[in-house]
């Protein structure tokens, strides 16, 4: 039977070849936009090379502490609010103490200069100061060498790993661990000890050229206390598998703690002009694919962020598709006489209804693919500034290297997608003109002229 | 002509609906897409605002590695000072000062609310822009930058007879926004909480790295525990007129910025100002923003061009015995095509009358045009010496453009189809009949 539709869809197609044309290149464009956002996200959200954690890794990239005075008449009023990044002093004083946080990487991003030692000068690479447990969150594969050890985390480190693609920059090969390097302003010497699988920049959270032990930048034997709980560390730890929840609330109960702490000695002993920091629980830590998406807007709701986004899906999903329906419901006025005839030998509404969804599938899957192609085209040719447009802090990606994986593209979770936005389009354009021109008598229908 | 016209498309209101309901859906879209390039267009138009093409910052770092040794804040400044000192002595340099990382342009800068006498603390309006000098440096602060006087466009001098940190200078947009009664700000003071702080100048609109004229003040506060904290006090400087700045860019970072270490201290990045507001632009997604508005605009006029197309073609189609009793009574291709032109065209303007209703009542509930993004808001402002912050000229032209792409854009999907079937014969068009 479905053999049968296809075949009738086929015939019409060729018939009318502009109604076709008209029909395909609508469905196109629909879903090389909505596809293009998806393609957006997925890159953002789903678990790509080194990002393969993502499902179970939690986020601590910005927080807030808000300065709190007790004024002359014993009201408290808010002085000041500082946002910035984390302090490494997380790790130690609370993560650490939780049993269902597996690892935590920390992650300081700089922009240095180096020099190798044939002399040769590159400006502003990026390099990234992490901790030890860096690649066990972002699970790197190690073509040369090894990850950082606990010998590496030394107050003047000397041992850096480096991203492939910088490898063959700079000496035409992966295999360049016992190699030096000069890093910085101040030009210290640095041993390669490890070559990693190169990545995009559209992976940021995990993407660099150069490697170092965190502690050439920050201090990471601080004891946690609210005073200091903010500085320039990104923190992403994994926690075991369904347990983001339980993590969330263990690590809001200690800050809870610390803050009532920080108030009460404020308040008792009179210290700092009765000043006392409170570090914001709410919002802080987040599921990977919520930072992603509030990339740093801590005091917006995630739902403002995503209604934006929304309404540009819906809107260019529904204006093509009533485009689809107008043409449709012309069509099926065309066709009354046929329907009626076949009304008359016994077919149900539904299978007349079937039969038309069948069709339209056939033109819309056509649509759907020259759709998908354009948003590989689209996706493809703008790498440096598309993956950035919902961005509400803007990025640093076109900075670095923003080539595409093919996993970020051609994997089934884009095909489905694609179907599925093919199947939504198809029955929100077909299934109401359809059942309208069902609605006459078969006495009426016949007598269409045509 | 036109009155049979309108009463043909009262017939075929069924066909027509589904056109009528697409065209005001992407009458209301697209309106909304080329706003925010109307509002980005307006900020190519405005200039930097200020002279800092010899101007440069540079980035320090704080790295106290030694958890024993604890600074106090008298220690930091000492170092800090000894940096700042040991950059004056550079002979190509001309003036240094010292920034608050970020606050200034090219940074990302902060807003805070400002209040005056006449404009009320609810109105968001009064967000300005701080660009923020470190008062023991204040002296320098305007000329490193390059601020210009609005009305000599000199660089202003502060009076250093006056209390540094309780002196400010606002933009023009600034001063405006907070007199906006006409009353000379020079002089006035300005409240931000319970501080409050008196205007000593007006100085020009700067462009900032979002490419708008946001209502801006400079300040001078003096805060002694910030130098060891991600946002302490970058150290700018300007170089003498007669040097080469490539020549010197090059020297500086390889030959002098090695040298610059005080306590903690070391150098983080060097930059050209310039530098630094092209990256922050970038930063900021201008551009992207842009190019995601061309295309959205793109993508619905393509559908207002596909169902057009698609809906005149299938009613040529079913009106071809029409056509054909038409020309066989004389009437010409050009009137054929000028009927569909009408029909068309009617059917844009009523879905476009419709579309501007909600679009005008959510931008007047809203007191702002939809940037799409937060981060790049248009706030409306009737008395703003910018035309795209006035509610009527902005929503005027606006409306215009987008009315003349969709009139466009059908008459071009009309054609198309109103020339394929004005060509049929008469005899070819009745033989169905």
């Amino acid at each position: 039977m479905i053999k049968t539709h296809f075949k009738q869809a086929w015939n019409i197609i060729k018939q009318n070849k502009l109604f076709s044309s008209i029909y395909v290149a609508g469905t196109a464009l629909s879903i090389a936009l909505t596809m293009t956002i998806f393609v957006i996200y997925y890159v953002k959200i789903a678990p790509i090379y080194p990002e393969y954690n993502r499902g179970r890794t939690l986020c601590l990239k910005y927080q807030q502490s808000v300065v709190y005075q007790t004024d002359s008449t014993g009201r408290e009023k808010i002085v000041r609010v500082h946002t910035n990044g984390t302090n490494y002093s997380f790790i130690n004083g609370i993560l650490s103490k939780i049993d269902d946080v597996e690892a935590s990487a920390a992650r300081v991003m700089l922009r240095q200069n180096i020099t190798t030692q044939d002399k040769q000068f590159i400006k502003d690479v990026p390099v990234s100061a992490v901790n030890t447990d860096f690649w066990k969150v972002f699970t790197f594969e190690f073509l040369d060498g090894t990850p950082f050890s606990d010998a590496d985390m030394v107050k003047n480190p000397k041992s850096i790993i480096i991203s492939s693609d910088f490898a063959k920059k700079l000496f035409g090969n992966t295999n360049v661990a016992g190699e030096w390097v000069k890093l910085g302003i101040d030009e210290n010497e640095f041993q390669i000890i490890g070559v990693v699988k190169g990545t995009s920049a559209l992976t940021l959270n995990s993407y660099s050229d150069i490697y170092v032990p965190i502690t050439k930048y920050v201090n990471t034997d601080l004891p946690f206390t609210i005073n200091n709980a903010l500085g320039n560390c990104e923190i992403y730890f994994t926690v075991k598998n369904n347990k983001q929840k339980q993590v969330i609330g263990e690590i809001e109960e200690y800050i809870n703690k610390a803050n009532t702490v920080a108030k009460s000695e404020a308040k008792q002993g009179g210290i700092n002009n009765n000043r006392w920091n409170e570090l914001k629980v709410e919002g802080a830590v987040n599921p990977y694919w919520k930072s992603e998406i509030v990339n740093g807007s801590i005091d917006k709701p995630i739902w403002d962020i995503m209604k934006g986004i929304l309404l540009l899906i819906a809107s260019v999903l529904i204006v093509p598709a009533i485009n689809l329906s107008s043409m449709i419901s012309s069509r099926m006025d065309e066709r009354r006489a046929e329907m009626g005839i076949r009304l008359a030998f016994g077919a149900t509404k539904g299978t007349i209804i079937k039969q038309v969804l069948w069709e339209n599938l056939l033109l819309t899957c056509i649509g759907g693919a020259f759709g998908l192609l354009l948003t590989y085209i689209l996706v493809s040719a703008s790498t440096e500034w598309i993956f950035t447009v919902f961005d509400s802090r803007g990025s640093v990606n076109f900075l670095f290297d923003t080539s595409l994986n093919v996993d970020m593209l051609f994997n089934p979770y884009i095909f489905m997608a694609t179907f599925i936005i093919c199947l939504i389009i198809n029955i929100v354009s077909a299934i109401l003109p359809a059942r309208w021109s069902l609605s006459d008598t078969i006495v009426e229908q016949l007598n269409t002229k045509n | 002509m036109i009155k049979n016209v309108l009463k043909q498309m009262w017939y075929q209101r069924k066909q027509n609906g589904w056109i009528l309901i697409e065209l005001i859906i992407i009458a209301f879209f697209l309106w909304r897409a080329i706003d925010p390039i109307f509002i980005f267009n307006r900020f190519d138009n405005f200039e930097k605002g200020h002279k800092s093409e010899r101007s440069y910052v540079i980035d320090l770092l704080y790295q106290n590695l030694n958890p024993n040794l604890q600074q106090s804040d008298e220690a930091k400044a000492k170092d800090y000072y000894r940096l700042v000192d040991m950059v004056k002595l550079h002979p190509q340099i001309e003036d240094v000062s010292a920034a608050k990382q970020n606050m200034y342009p090219g940074g990302a800068g902060q807003r805070v609310p400002y209040t005056s006498k006449q404009v009320p603390a609810w109105n968001n309006n009064t967000l300005l822009t701080i660009y923020q000098g470190h008062a023991n440096f204040a002296q320098n602060f305007m000329n490193v930058i390059g601020f210009e006087d609005v009305k000599t466009g000199m660089t202003p001098v502060i009076d250093t007879r006056l209390p540094i940190r309780g002196i400010c200078y606002l933009s023009e947009t600034a001063a405006a926004n907070l007199f906006p009664n006409g009353e000379n700000p020079i002089g006035q003071s300005l409240w931000s909480g319970h501080d409050s702080i008196k205007v000593a100048g007006i100085i020009k609109d700067v462009r900032t790295t979002y490419g708008k004229l946001s209502p801006m003040i400079v300040r001078f506060p003096f805060m002694k525990n910030e130098y060891d904290k991600a946002d302490g006090y970058d150290i700018i400087l300007k170089v003498k007129p007669e040097v080469d700045l490539i020549d010197f860019e090059k020297k500086f970072r390889t030959d002098f910025l090695p040298t610059l270490k005080s306590g903690a201290f070391s150098v983080g990045q060097f930059e050209s100002m310039d530098s630094l507001y092209e990256i922050g632009s970038k930063v900021r997604d201008v551009d992207s923003q842009k190019k995601l508005r061309y295309i959205l605009s793109m993508f619905f006029i393509c559908c207002a061009f596909f169902g057009i197309t698609g809906t005149f073609w299938i009613k040529c189609n079913k009106q071809r015995s029409q056509i054909g009793l038409l020309r066989a009574m004389g009437s010409t291709k050009a009137g054929i095509i000028k009927k569909f032109f009408i029909e068309s065209g009617a059917l844009v303007t009523v879905a476009y009358i419709i579309a501007l209703i909600p679009l005008a009542a959510i931008i007047a509930l809203n007191n702002e045009f939809d940037m799409g993004t937060n981060s790049f808001r248009c706030y409306i402002n009737n008395s703003s010496p910018y035309m795209h912050e006035r509610f009527l000229p902005h929503f005027a032209i606006v409306s215009l453009i987008t009315y003349a792409i969709l009139m466009a854009t059908a008459f071009v999907g009309t054609y198309i189809t109103a020339h394929k079937y004005s060509n049929l014969q008469p005899s070819e068009a009745l033989r169905d009949e």
